[in-house]
């Protein structure tokens, strides 16, 4: 190979070496990629099984206050936003588990947590409760949200709160009528 | 074979063994921490036979199943298991012990909150087994067509991946 040859190929191996870095480098996924949850998508209506629970949203309802009787106290829970009832089954995949966090998020990404100003029995609450294989069980989730969000809503259930590589399930919320404003109930009574 | 070929191939079989033991040596914690995490191992016991796990001597002497009040597609299961340990510092290897069914195909129903009176696995490190037996009492609800396919396992997080596993006939 004679001298001009020789310095080409070793100024094209290097550009090529360049090149394959700078492409690795803008495709290269960041670490909140790397560790993102195992994400399974769904209806409502239909069970979504991820790979540690199963879980299927059975009807949402909207509310402006809450009505709820505490060690035989009828308490009522008024919000600045709506609220929004969520009830669902879930069971566990496979093995014991548990639904450590759940959330709506709304069209633009924003997510709202289960409340804590809700204080649900074991019985109908699920957070904190073990599930297990093949025996769903009926719960519900509260929510706080700002009525101009309500359209658009979708229920995230996850193994934890901090969710790296762990399964999430994710629902979308779907109302009896195209304006879910509507159905806004003065009071929905959560003993009921 | 000349130098450079010589000294090529050295390299290649250099690379190709040093590459291996690398992710071994990086990731070998990794591999234990994994492997650590699940109990898969089963150490196989039938029901009238005293098994050695932990420091302990397991009998399971009763598995009876019952259909529940309310709802008959579910089925509770009562456990009776009499252990004894066989050094009093085999408790504290106990802890965070748990009892699950466990089906054909691995599939496992963790037991119910424990009753007033009853003796859990849990409760073991707190228990001075060595003198006289103790008998653990664990309930289960599964489905009533998994109950007739069922096994008691044992998990010890010490002792993963192994775990001790009673396969119980219906009589």
């Amino acid at each position: 190979m004679s001298g001009g040859a020789h310095l080409a190929a070793k100024v094209a191996g290097m550009l090529l070496s360049i090149g394959a870095i700078l492409f690795m480098w803008h495709t290269m996924p960041g670490y909140v990629e790397i560790t993102a949850p195992f994400v399974t998508r769904g209806d409502a209506g239909e069970w979504v099984h991820t790979r540690t629970f199963g879980v299927r949203v059975d009807k949402s309802y909207l509310s402006r206050t809450l009505r709820q009787t505490s060690f035989g106290r009828s308490e009522e829970r008024t919000t600045s936003g709506v609220w929004v009832i969520v009830k669902v089954d879930a069971l566990a995949v496979h093995e014991p588990s548990m639904i450590g966090a759940f959330a709506l998020q709304t069209e633009d990404g924003r997510r709202y947590q289960h409340t804590e100003r809700v204080r649900l029995s074991r019985k109908v609450g699920l957070l904190g409760r073990e599930l297990q294989p093949e025996m769903p069980v009926a719960a519900l989730l509260v929510f706080e949200v700002p009525e101009d969000v309500v359209a658009n809503l979708m229920l995230i259930a996850g193994e934890r709160e901090i969710p790296h590589l762990t399964s999430e399930a994710h629902i979308s919320l779907r109302w009896q009528s195209s304006n879910p404003l509507t159905s806004i109930r003065d009071t929905l009574d959560l003993g009921s | 074979m000349s130098n450079e070929l010589f000294a090529r191939r050295r390299s290649l079989i250099t690379f190709a063994v040093l590459l291996p033991a690398v992710i071994w040596m990086s990731a070998r914690e990794d591999f234990a921490i994994a492997r650590q995490s699940r109990a898969t191992n089963a150490i196989d016991a039938m029901p009238a036979q005293a098994a050695q796990f932990s420091g302990f001597n397991w009998r399971l002497i009763d598995l009876k199943a019952a259909p529940t009040e309310r709802t008959p597609e579910a089925t509770q299961v009562e456990a009776r298991l009499q252990i004894i340990a066989t050094a009093r510092e085999a408790a504290q290897s106990m802890r965070n012990c748990r009892v699950y069914l466990e089906d054909s195909t691995g599939q496992r129903w963790s037991a119910q909150p424990s009753r007033r009176g009853d003796i859990s696995c849990a409760q073991l490190p707190d228990i001075d087994a060595t003198e006289k037996p103790v008998m653990l009492v664990a309930r289960f609800v599964i489905p009533t067509y998994r109950a007739e396919y069922v096994s008691l396992a044992v998990v010890i997080p010490k002792q993963r991946p192994r775990y001790l596993r009673f396969h119980f006939q219906r009589s």
